[in-house]
């Protein structure tokens, strides 16, 4: 995927990185301000945008990147990685396999017996480029826009997902990580036509 | 004496990096954006009032075009106070850049790197989306940046 990933950030048309990174970083701003400075508000008005933009994201992909369905979610998270990452962001990300979640998720709906999920682990991130995130809004999650284009563009190939950014350099963490959690594949619905 | 002390400096060998007493930032409204001394125990106040006094030098040499005009916005030294040395850099938007110096030798070449990369490190640290232009600049990472700037220098 690799390969692929390369062929497909070496077609497609590039912008200016700075650009990129300086419109993000007024976005997020203008967000935040939209908010009155909440950043957990923001972060949630991030994901959303980030929904909006990755449900129309996903047919250029498919078109663009010559990928094949995928056999499993692992997969999806192989080409997530390797093949949408490099396109879209010019970064390459690693996927990560986790064990199922073992606590009980937070809205109190049964667990899933297992859980497919993966985690999404990067170190640059052109969003974030030049950011530091003052005091007063610490927790913000600057790249949640990038949950929301995930769980967007999966949801429009049948799987239903959470998203949810677990570690950022921001934060001070090492790296940047994405965790994402299947939680339904969405079966087809044909219309009977006859009736 | 002036032209013993000159012809010195000429024959020392290469000096070693220029001390740096203090870096300054200031907006084009001639508001401070960042001041930092580095000199050990010389009040601050100091610094303040030579980083200002600069300031009106900076609209003269504007005024005052040198030929042949400067390429980089590098505009030498400013004033010589009794202790120190005061190089002006201005930028294209109009931001003023300091650097007052302890050495009497020191190279102007030096002290014109010295203000680029305090200029490149300032245009990274404006560029973060949260630092407000026009006030000061609170990043961490800035101040390290500065900071390693200057201890290559002391």
């Amino acid at each position: 995927y690799q390969r692929l990933g390369d062929v497909a950030f070496n077609k497609i048309e590039k912008v200016s990185g700075e650009l990129f990174t300086l419109m993000y970083g007024a976005i997020v701003i203008q967000v935040l301000k939209d908010a009155d400075g909440d950043a957990e508000q923001t972060s949630t008005q991030l994901e959303k945008m980030g929904y909006n933009i990755g449900m129309r994201m996903i047919d250029e992909f498919l078109a663009k990147s010559n990928v094949t369905s995928c056999r499993d979610f692992k997969e999806t998270g192989e080409v997530i990685a390797k093949v949408a990452f490099r396109m879209f962001l010019g970064v390459t990300a690693e996927c990560h396999h986790s064990a199922p979640t073992v606590s009980p998720p937070a809205d109190g709906s049964p667990q899933a017996s297992s859980d497919a999920a993966f985690r999404l682990v990067f170190v640059e991130n052109p969003l974030s480029e030049f950011v530091e995130l003052p005091e007063h809004c610490s927790n913000l999650a600057f790249s949640n826009l990038l949950c929301g284009v995930i769980r967007g563009a999966l949801e429009m190939v049948g799987m239903r997902v959470s998203c949810r950014l677990v570690k950022d350099t921001l934060w001070g963490d090492e790296h940047t990580e994405i965790s994402v959690v299947l939680k339904e594949v969405i079966a087809e619905h044909y219309q009977d036509d006859e009736d | 004496q002036l032209v013993e002390r000159h012809e010195r400096s000429g024959k020392m060998a290469a000096a070693g990096p220029p001390r740096v007493a203090c870096l300054a930032v200031i907006s084009r409204t001639n508001t401070p954006i960042f001041l930092r001394c580095y000199a050990k125990g010389v009040d601050e106040l100091r610094f303040h009032y030579i980083v200002y006094g600069a300031l009106d030098l900076f609209d003269e040499k504007a005024r005052a075009p040198t030929s042949p005009p400067p390429s980089d916005g590098f505009l030498g030294l400013l004033t010589p106070t009794i202790d120190y040395r005061v190089y002006g850099y201005v930028t294209n938007s109009h931001m003023k850049l300091v650097a007052v110096v302890v050495d009497e030798e020191a190279r102007e070449q030096d002290i014109r790197q010295i203000l680029i990369q305090l200029h490149s490190l300032t245009v990274d640290a404006l560029s973060n989306p949260f630092q407000v232009h026009g006030e000061a600049i609170t990043s961490r990472k800035y101040e390290k940046g500065v900071q390693q700037l200057v201890g290559s220098s002391t």
